[in-house]
């Protein structure tokens, strides 16, 4: 779950570290009124999650309380995507000396910490990850302080500098090897293991940093891994982590990613009001809506909606997301386009399975239904009730194919086929014969 | 043989009062293969169904001997329960609850790894290694699961586990019995991904050939695919990477999108399995008819060249 910069900021600051001096405003008036305490230069940002925001002329830079004001007007209701303005943080502006980038997340391949650090911050960070060869990108590995060995038994774990006392003068070794530092620098790091000002240091003089800086930066990021440890991040990043003129170093912006699973030891989220919506690449559409209803009426099983294609020809209802998965490969494979995506699993009760399925057949430019699952758990005779009703209530003209399979489908098997459901497939067949017989009702 | 479970394993179940440890409880003894004991803190005395209950796992292992633990608790208490299991020296554990927080699992299955125990999950139902013992529920009521999972020589790991029962069905009914299927684990980060579950299989004598169940996301597939051009399985495999048609959701930052960039796509995942010789299945009913292939054409190399039919597949 990815949070707006105002309350990324909030748990970067609770974690030590510097952020600008900023006012939140929802109208105007409380934008001219923010600014007239500022004096100076200033910068007015909207509250939007939106990647590449500036570039997107979300970000304004004023020099007036009511510029501020004129700014905080452009921007509040303006559409970004689907995102509608309803926010904007004013900021004091900073004397910048120089502009990096920190980030830390987890590196889904080495199941470990993975710092991303560069000297190059700024609106075009991701040109500098594209043409260095540090690039995490280019790199399947990327590197650490000290050398990457698989990970293994005891002691050969995690990166040289997190897994031993002996490994400190190594990471130091390695620190230097290019000469004048290197634009993006990489460590992976021990999630066992506390984070050490030291480290913090070595990465900053890998980075090409001199002086106090190295102390600065160490600093900055010593309370970045507290941030993403403490409040629980999938990823933490900030863009630019600015070095000012008076040699601070301070977060002018916060890129927070919170693991929502671990939303229930986060009570900072309650006590911020810190809004948990599922991020989505589109607002959610009515019948998605509708679905997320179907859902929360019963607590047993799921059904999870999405639209995908709307000039898609077959509705189908699946059983299970890996399957459920696989079966849009499969209708694929077949040159079938399904108009959405319905798991409806974990044992649900009859009336969830009549919902999903009528939701389902409401769509209006299906040509084709399918309900099909793979081997399942679940009481499928409870399944076959709900499937069996919503037939028995739609009538349905449009060819109509289920297969069940698993716990008591010889039974569930026997309901269909008595409540008329002729297309109904026993646990031997395949898949791919109830998506080819689909196919070949529908075209002939 | 098999890997992870075999007949002489002795499993306990922690959380076993709760409901999916009631469950579990049920599917091992009607399948043969019963936890010796259970663990919930505050109701040690107890039994349940006859298996006996304790509050911790130490006292458990002065009266019981055990190699795995089921991690049967709520997702909040996942870490604090493998903590334990591995403190008390348990060397194999089983996480069965989906939603852990993903610094936990980061945390457990590095200290796991310090320790050299095995993990595997979390969120997956089970472990079955036919006709010898089931961890967890996977197949389902005894009938069925009898139907479904049969002994045989193949080998089948899967990141989901509803699909572990689904391609092990049709290989069963294709007359493919496995050696052990499991699911390892559909989260992010997982203890038992499919490199271990590869290195596993290659060094069970019973294991002919595996089949793979990958998805989108994630670099798992592509280590093994690595993981076996090094040399380190030599057996055929098969492979299939569901996906395909899932649409891209967010890019939310430049670390999270530029780690993953070109990496855990379908694209990716099929070309380095496919270099690495695995054989790649694009439909269901792509897998029990490969896995067939496989195994007349070591049949027709082993009658025409004598000598042991292990040569790395290529097409």
């Amino acid at each position: 779950m990815r949070l707006v910069e105002v309350f990324g900021k909030e748990l970067f600051k609770r974690a030590g570290l510097k952020i600008p001096r900023g006012i939140r405003a929802k109208t105007p008036e409380e934008a001219f009124r923010a600014a007239e305490s500022f004096g100076g230069p200033m910068v007015v940002k909207a509250q939007i999650l939106a990647p590449g925001r500036a570039k997107k002329g979300g970000v304004l830079f004023v020099n007036t309380p009511r510029e501020a004001q004129d700014a905080a007007g452009q921007l509040i209701g303006k559409k970004f995507g689907h995102e509608t303005v309803t926010e904007v943080l004013i900021e004091e502006k900073l004397k910048i000396k120089q502009e990096l980038y920190a980030a830390v997340t987890i590196d889904p391949d080495k199941q470990d910490v993975l710092f991303i650090l560069s000297r190059k911050g700024g609106g075009n960070i991701e040109e500098v990850f594209k043409t260095s060869q540090d690039a995490p990108s280019q790199s399947s590995h990327p590197g650490g302080l000290g050398p990457n060995e698989p990970r293994g038994g005891e002691g050969s774990g995690t990166t040289a500098a997190a897994s031993g006392r002996n490994s400190a003068p190594e990471a130091l070794r390695s620190g230097v090897e290019a000469p004048g530092g290197r634009d993006v620098v990489k460590y992976n790091h021990s999630p066992l293991e506390p984070f050490h000002a030291f480290q913090g240091r070595v990465l900053a003089q890998r980075m090409g940093l001199k002086g106090q800086d190295i102390v600065k930066v160490s600093q900055a990021l010593t309370a970045l891994f507290k941030a993403f440890k403490n409040f629980q991040g999938r990823l933490v990043e900030i863009n630019p982590l600015v070095i000012t003129e008076g040699g601070e170093v301070v977060a002018c912006d916060a890129i927070f990613q919170i693991d929502e699973d671990a939303a229930f030891r986060l009570p900072v989220l309650k006590e911020l009001d810190i809004p948990m919506e599922e991020e989505r690449p589109r607002p959610p559409t009515a019948r998605e809506l509708a679905a997320q209803e179907i859902d929360k009426k019963d607590y047993r099983g799921v059904v999870h909606y999405q639209d995908l294609y709307d000039d898609g020809t077959v509705g189908v209802v699946s059983v299970g997301s890996g399957f459920s998965l696989t079966l849009l490969d499969i209708l694929s494979a077949y040159g079938l386009k399904p108009v959405d995506f319905c798991d409806c699993s974990g044992s649900p009760p009859a009336p969830k399975v009549y919902e999903a399925v009528k939701l389902v057949m409401g769509i209006p430019q299906i040509k084709g239904f399918l309900f099909l699952s793979g081997v399942v758990t679940q009481d499928l005779t409870v399944t076959a009730e709900g499937i069996v009703k919503a037939f028995q209530e739609l009538q349905p003209k449009i060819p109509f194919v289920v297969r069940l399979a698993g716990n008591r489908d010889r039974e569930a098997l026997k309901m269909l086929k008595d409540g008329g459901i002729v297309e109904s497939f026993p646990r031997e067949s395949f898949v791919e014969e109830c998506v080819e017989r689909l196919k070949a009702l529908m075209y002939g | 043989m098999a890997i992870l479970v075999n007949e002489n394993t002795k499993a306990i179940i922690q959380g076993i009062t709760g409901e999916s440890g009631l469950r579990f409880v049920n599917r091992m003894q009607e399948y043969g293969s019963p936890p010796v004991a259970g663990v919930t803190p505050g109701k040690g005395g107890q039994n349940v169904q006859g298996v006996p209950v304790y509050d911790t796992v130490v006292e458990l292992l002065k009266h019981h001997q055990a190699d795995w633990s089921s991690i049967n608790v709520p997702p909040a208490f996942v870490k604090d329960a493998v903590y334990e299991a591995i403190d008390a020296g348990i060397k194999n554990i089983f996480i069965y609850a989906e939603r852990v927080p993903i610094h936990d699992a980061m945390e457990m299955t590095a200290f796991a790894e310090k320790k050299g125990v095995t993990i595997v999950g979390p969120n997956t139902p089970g472990l079955v290694s036919p006709g010898k013992f089931r961890l967890g529920g996977l197949g389902g009521a005894k009938d069925y699961v009898k139907e479904i999972f049969t002994p045989g020589p193949v080998g089948l790991v899967s990141r989901s586990g509803g699909m572990t029962s689904t391609i092990a069905y049709y290989l069963s009914r294709s007359g493919f019995g496995q050696t052990t299927g499991f699911g390892c684990g559909g989260d992010a980060i997982i203890g038992t991904p499919f490199k271990k579950a590869l290195a596993l299989f290659e060094n069970d004598p019973e294991t002919k050939i595996v089949v793979m169940f990958g998805e989108i996301g994630t670099s798992y597939e592509e280590e093994a695919a690595a993981f076996i051009m090094s040399g380190g399985f030599t057996k055929p495999a098969v492979a299939f990477i569901a996906g395909k048609n899932a649409l891209p959701g967010f890019r939310f930052g430049h670390a999270g999108a530029l780690v993953m960039k070109d990496r855990g796509t379908y694209e990716g995942k099929i070309k380095a399995l496919a270099e690495a010789g695995v054989r790649i299945a694009h439909t269901l009913q792509d897998i029990p008819r490969l896995v067939g292939e496989t195994f007349k054409e070591k049949e027709r190399s082993y009658l025409g060249r004598h000598c042991e039919p292990r040569a790395k597949q290529s097409h």
